[in-house]
């Protein structure tokens, strides 16, 4: 019997499911390799969930609607504009589910976020990796003329960010949708939230996993064009996101200085990393997130240097990738934690 | 500048609607202090050990929860008696229903179910592209030979509820074996067992014990009902290996959170509060079976934690109702114009609506 690989369908065979970072259990690591924010959320946050916690018997609100009331507000917006999603690879895939039917064109550069191929393929998409060259948003990616263009700002594992003009040009020129993805936005100096009202075609995603400090609580926004948020409505799950998710994003959000408070510090400590890197010899892209991309080439690649840092209990990312292999990404920790991973890559 | 291509197959959707929560309707309607038995929640909660486990566990929210929630899994297979990589959890057990269909329907497929399951049935099976084909119920029981009557070599998954949502019926262990064989083994079974834990019929057949009978067998559960946990979305799939493997493909890697993997481990250890919560159920449905002859109304007996009763208009009552502060569930959705579904609450909240049916019973006759 249980002949069960015949039974899922040739796409779904085929696929590569998604490799997250590791998420040790106990230990004393330090964790660099998953780009978590190491500070604490806002204790309105952890209020908020303690309270919501005694109605967990009831459904949550099917859109969440409190907090797209309270989104709309923080960023300008109708609340008819904002999806909410349980974290924001959720609304990733229901952008790729509404829109993309099989065979269809999913497009971005390479090397970003490894989400998305998964994704795609997911929807038997026709995936168009385009290998970053130097400019902002390469030319061969309008040239793909993709059913749904992935663009994600500021970039991992590079920590480079988009400048908005070009961003605007190219959802200006593109027919297909244009999804930005700012997972990272809030480390970054600049949002595509400022020009979503001249781009129909434009959706932006946002996290509460990195600057808000919640990646264990599965919450996302997406901002678009009223209409558009209404067909994905569609085609969403009935209650995507937990009451205590919808309750903790409205906390987050009245708390905003709690998180631009934990962002400054992330920015002061990715600025002076950055600068110790170097000073060790490393090259080092400039970052707009809260992780820093290595060239590792001078000293045996990724895998070496993940080894090396592994060893003394430092936790980094490594990807076995084609580009990839000579670099890895350190999530910017405390003063406390870089020092401890400086220590051993100044060594 | 136009705006982004929607396939018709998604434009055309008629999106479930879910029941509301009870502080929208009370907002909208400018009323407080009323009672909603209408989302088949249970009215005992969660464990406390379930709220002891979440609290307890928010220091640790920065971090990204276990993708694969491995502790989870280990304890809730040992309790099943199944192997851990025959388990999927979904953010609620709608993603298992989800992520199954599309698994294995798409376009050109069929997807075959009893016209008076559940909503999210034909809506999955058209967001995936396929077909929705249904087969006429017998009376409010599906009826498994009209099921099987219609399985063609277009169709790729069957989805059964037991017991049934929103009609509380079951199916017994001879019509279910009977029905499998029938099934060719490259078709995939759903199983819907939301509300199984509040069944006590010794010929229910538990889904779990034919994983082995059927490959392509998938056991759809929640901790929504009687776990009481349904704010928190959790639920999982239980199946062979191999499809187990393809739905955990398909779902985001970090689909269920911190929270509801520490709350639904802490709430599989407490049995005193699942067996408080069947009692509740037990009283509700002789309480109510006994209120519907006292009001002369029909009513399907039910399995599960709720009663289909029969009141003329369902709409009509239900706004009726809605007015005494009662909220219960219209079933015109399901083709049930005549019907309410009724929530089984605490003993309070019983008594307060069965005293509002009866004050709008006698109005209608009055």
């Amino acid at each position: 019997m249980a002949r069960g690989s015949a039974l899922v369908s040739a796409r779904v065979a085929a696929m590569h499911g998604y490799t997250p970072g590791e998420q040790p259990v106990g230990g004393r690591l330090i964790k660099l390799n998953t780009n978590e924010n190491p500070y604490p959320c806002s204790p309105l946050v952890v209020q908020a969930i303690a309270d919501e916690a005694h109605r967990l018997q009831l459904y949550p609100s099917p859109n969440a609607d409190a907090l797209r009331v309270k989104a709309g507000a923080v960023y300008g917006v109708a609340p008819e504009q904002v999806l909410v999603g349980n974290g924001s690879d959720e609304l990733l895939a229901m952008i790729l589910r509404g829109c993309v039917l099989d065979g269809e064109a999913v497009a971005y550069s390479v090397p970003t976020y490894s989400l998305y191929r998964t994704l795609a393929d997911s929807v038997g998409a026709r995936v168009i990796e385009v290998a970053a060259d130097g400019t902002a948003i390469p030319s061969a990616l309008a040239a793909a003329r993709a059913r749904v263009t992935f663009v994600c700002t500021p970039n991992s594992p590079t920590g480079r960010a988009v400048p908005l003009d070009a961003v605007a040009a190219f959802a200006r020129d593109a027919e297909g949708v244009v999804v930005v993805d700012e997972a990272y936005g809030d480390f970054a100096a600049s949002s595509a939230l400022s020009i979503l009202a001249d781009h129909p075609n434009m959706v932006v995603t946002r996290s509460f996993s990195k600057s808000f400090s919640l990646a264990g609580l599965r919450l996302g926004l997406a901002f678009g064009h009223a209409d558009f948020i209404g067909e994905l409505l569609k085609v969403k799950d009935s209650y995507n996101v937990s009451r205590l998710a919808i309750a903790a994003g409205v906390a987050a959000l009245d708390d905003y200085a709690w998180m631009q408070s934990n962002v400054a510090r992330v920015r002061a400590t990715r600025v002076r990393v950055t600068a110790r890197l170097r000073a060790a010899g490393f090259g080092v892209e400039d970052s707009h997130a809260n992780f820093v991309w290595v060239d590792c080439a001078r000293v045996g690649g990724g895998r070496t240097v993940y080894d090396r840092l592994r060893a003394a209990g430092v936790l980094v990312r490594y990807f076995d990738t084609d580009g990839l292999r000579d670099g890895m990404r350190a999530s910017i920790g405390t003063d406390e934690q870089m020092d401890v991973m400086l220590g051993v890559l100044e060594g | 500048m136009a705006g982004p291509r929607i396939p018709e197959r998604i434009r055309s959707l008629q999106p479930y609607k879910p029941g509301r929560p009870i502080e929208e309707v009370e907002r909208e309607l400018g009323i407080h202090g009323s009672i909603k038995v209408a989302s088949n929640e249970n009215p005992l909660g969660p464990s406390p050990r379930a709220l002891e486990a979440l609290l307890r566990a928010l220091p640790g929210i920065h971090r990204y929860p276990d993708g694969g929630a491995v502790v989870l899994a280990e304890k809730l297979a040992a309790r099943l008696g199944v192997e851990p990589a025959r388990i999927v959890f979904g953010n609620g057990s709608n993603e298992i229903l989800e992520l199954s269909c599309r698994l294995f329907a798409g376009p050109g497929d069929e997807v075959l179910f009893s016209s008076d399951a559940f909503l999210v049935y034909p809506l999955v099976s058209i967001a995936a592209g396929a077909t929705p084909v249904k087969a006429p119920p017998r009376g409010f029981e599906h009826d498994l030979e009209a099921i099987a009557a219609r399985l063609t070599p277009r169709t790729r998954v069957v989805f059964l509820a037991n017991p049934n949502n929103p009609t509380g019926t079951i199916f017994r262990r001879r019509e279910w074996e009977r029905f499998l064989a029938l099934v060719p083994e490259d078709v995939c079974v759903v199983l819907d067992e939301a509300y199984c834990e509040y069944v006590e019929d010794p010929e229910y057949p538990c889904g779990i014990d034919f994983l082995d009978r059927h490959p392509g067998l998938v056991v759809a559960r929640t901790f929504s009902k009687i776990y009481g946990l349904a704010g928190l979305r959790i639920g999982y799939g239980v199946g062979s290996a191999a499809v187990m493997d393809g739905l955990a493909r398909l779902r985001q890697p970090f689909n269920v959170s911190l929270l509801a993997q520490v709350a639904a481990a802490a709430a599989l250890d407490d049995d005193a509060h699942m067996e408080a919560s069947r009692q509740r159920v037990r009283a509700s449905r002789r309480r109510w079976s006994e209120a519907c002859a006292e009001l002369g109304l029909d009513f399907v007996p039910s399995h599960a934690n709720f009663v289909l009763v029969e009141v003329g208009s369902g709409k009509t009552v239900t706004e009726a109702l809605l007015q005494l502060g009662v909220i219960v569930r219209p079933m015109d959705a399901y083709g049930f114009t005549e019907h309410v579904r009724i929530t089984f609450g605490t003993e309070a909240e019983d008594e307060r609506a069965i005293a509002a049916l009866k004050v709008v019973v006698s109005e209608m006759h009055g």
